[in-house]
């Protein structure tokens, strides 16, 4: 028998609350840290935020004492286990450093749901996703190796994540009716498909959010530009992956499934934690979710005559890991580089009209303009004679994409009318 | 038993439509669901839609009436939204026989059941307001959508029967006569939660209090 939160007993959410030096952690050594360590801080993080948000939200909807207090203690306790969790990315790892970091979560993160997603429209959202995170993983690393010099990326992403084109940047820029996409039925959901669900999109919310907001504490205008312009590409992707979810869920079981998917990603973090101190970071809130679990199935009982057992799984789904994605990443790449959204499907850019919205949006953002997706590139193979990429599993998949000296809107165009 | 929230591990199955996605292995083939009808003469395709949409109602029925009796501290309005409960979860066990019966999954959730499901919890979310009203309004609040739900059933009953009474003579209609038998059994508690409801808001406007 598997892991059942319903089953275990968790902290009483009276001591859960701690003070401000349990808080503020010891960060970890950003030159000794595991690369997936980082991801899971910046995964559990990301899943923190939501969750907090969501339960904000909940609030602005109901003046019932009974639930709004119920809602302000458990998300007071969220919020310090955000600090706690948030508190370990150290001061001296720079913002473009933790922006890589964001990017191999969204890399590895998104592969890893995508590869045991088990219904296939699902799966086609994460694999579309995926292309466009990993190509802003080599955005950014050619951003930091102008920045600040060579060797930081290997530091931070090791050896674990390769580093090269994917669907370019220029290229995911579509019109906003070509980003909402289907959704789940409650009904008949797989308990994994909701939880993927809800881990990348609370993922790709923290990395917008993120974006948006230092984005502009840059001087250097190519910094500037690049994360605002990836920063619109995470708005689509919350749009992406927002769409996903189930407009059914009532207050009280979407409540009750973020808590599920906090204890759920806790415990599976904890299963492959490699530094003991942070391990007890997760198993200590793991312990806290249980409880809020409780709280949150307690709610939904009292509210809406649903036992948490009706609507949970029997135990936790197989865990969720950070591991290597490399030969998936490049078989993706392969198959799927000229693909684009079509209202809520996806066609090979070339299979569209010339009058399609892709072209209209295009041509409104692009035109005309240097493109700081690309202009990051142009500066690097000026200053460094080629672009920066890590690769160890062999040339580029995608042949349009292999030289490291061209311009890659001019090499994926190539690539996309294949 | 019936199932009062259906999800995949309870058998869960479906169609899709303009946003929905359902698992390829739960998915209902559209013919299964035009051959619920075909013997008794009746658009098999509307008819499986309906009879989800109806389960799905009395399902939310059911839920509510639970989550009502757990909140009243009222006695006598505790026993009565208890009945309604086991009698709307009656509903349910009678309707997931029915589908199986004519050939379709009890759990069947049709585009229609999910729109019908909606509109049934939304009635029910008056709860969430708790904090503007006294509790005597709540539960008045609660009667109301009770006996709105349970009228609803009632239609859905009497929709059923004229149904039946259209239908050509086959198993299903057979099928189908039996179930609006086993629906109608209590007719009576309609009018007993009509009611119930009057006196409690008689004694709360006269008397000022219940």
């Amino acid at each position: 028998m598997g892991f059942n939160p319903l089953a275990e007993r968790g902290i009483p959410l009276d001591r859960q609350l701690r003070n401000w030096a349990e808080l503020n952690v010891v960060p970890f050594d950003k030159r000794a840290v595991h690369p997936y360590t980082r991801t899971r801080v910046i995964t559990m993080n990301g899943i923190e935020i939501e969750s907090i948000l969501s339960s904000h939200q909940f609030a602005r909807h109901t003046d019932n004492w009974g639930v709004k207090t119920d809602l302000a203690f458990i998300r007071r306790v969220e919020q310090q286990q955000q600090k706690a969790v948030n508190w370990l990315i150290p001061g001296d790892q720079t913002v473009l450093e933790t922006t890589l970091g964001y990017e191999q979560v969204a890399v590895d993160l998104t592969a890893g749901l995508a590869r045991n997603e088990p219904d296939p429209y699902l799966k086609q959202v994460l694999d579309f996703g995926l292309l466009e995170d990993f190509d802003h993983l080599y955005r950014y690393a050619n951003l930091i190796d102008l920045m600040e010099g060579p060797g930081r990326v290997v530091e931070i992403v090791g050896a674990l994540t390769e580093v090269m084109p994917g669907r370019p940047t220029v290229f995911e820029h579509r019109h906003p009716l070509d980003e909402v996409r289907r959704h789940f039925d409650r009904h008949t959901v797989d308990p994994l498909s909701r939880l993927h669900a809800m881990t990348i999109l609370a993922a790709e919310q923290q990395t917008m959010n993120f974006y948006m907001n230092v984005g502009p504490t840059y001087v250097a205008p190519l910094a500037r530009g690049l994360y605002l312009e990836i920063a619109q590409i995470e708005e689509q992707h919350v749009t992406h992956y927002e769409s996903l979810l189930d407009p059914l869920d009532s207050w009280f079981q979407r409540e009750l499934f973020h808590h599920y998917n906090e204890c759920y990603l806790y415990w599976s973090f904890m299963l492959d934690e490699v530094d003991p101190r942070i391990r007890q970071i997760w198993e200590l809130h793991l312990m806290m979710e249980i409880e809020h679990v409780r709280v949150a199935g307690e709610m939904l009982r009292r509210h809406e005559g649903v036992e948490p057992e009706q609507i949970l799984p029997r135990e936790l789904p197989a865990p969720t890991r950070f591991r290597e994605n490399k030969e998936y990443v490049r078989r993706v790449l392969a198959d799927q580089v000229g693909l684009t959204g079509l209202r809520t499907g996806f066609v090979p850019v070339s299979a569209l009209p010339p009058d399609a919205l892709y072209f209209q949006y295009q041509r409104a953002v692009n035109a005309g303009v240097p493109v700081p997706s690309e202009q990051v590139i142009v500066e690097h193979v000026a200053r460094f004679g080629r672009d920066f990429r890590l690769m160890t599993e062999g040339p580029h998949p995608v042949p349009a994409l292999r030289d490291p000296n061209v311009m890659t809107q001019t090499a994926a165009a190539v690539g996309a009318a294949e | 038993m019936a199932t009062l929230i259906v999800t995949k591990d309870k058998g869960g199955a479906g169609r899709p439509a303009l946003m929905t996605v359902i698992p390829p292995e739960r998915e209902v083939p559209l013919a299964a669901l035009r051959a619920s009808g075909e013997q008794a003469g009746l658009d098999g395709l509307a008819f499986a839609d309906l009879l989800s949409a109806i389960t799905m109602h009395e399902r939310a029925a059911a839920r509510f009436a639970l989550a009502a009796a757990e909140q009243t501290e009222n006695p006598a309005l505790r026993q009565l939204h208890q009945a309604f409960a086991r009698a709307h979860a009656d509903h349910v066990a009678t309707l997931e026989s029915l589908m199986d019966a004519v050939g379709l999954p009890p759990r069947y959730a049709s585009p229609a059941a999910r729109l019908t499901g909606y509109l049934a919890e939304s009635a029910t979310r008056a709860p969430l307001l708790a904090g503007s009203v006294d509790p005597r309004t709540l539960e008045c609040a609660n009667l109301d959508v009770a006996l709105s739900l349970a009228e609803w059933c009632a239609a859905d009953v009497r929709l059923l029967a004229k149904i039946a009474a259209e239908a050509r003579p086959s198993k299903v209609t057979t099928e189908l006569r039996d179930a609006v038998e086993a629906l109608s059994a209590d007719a009576g508690a309609l009018e007993r939660l009509r009611d119930m409801r009057e006196q409690f808001l008689v004694a709360v406007v006269t008397r000022g209090g219940a």
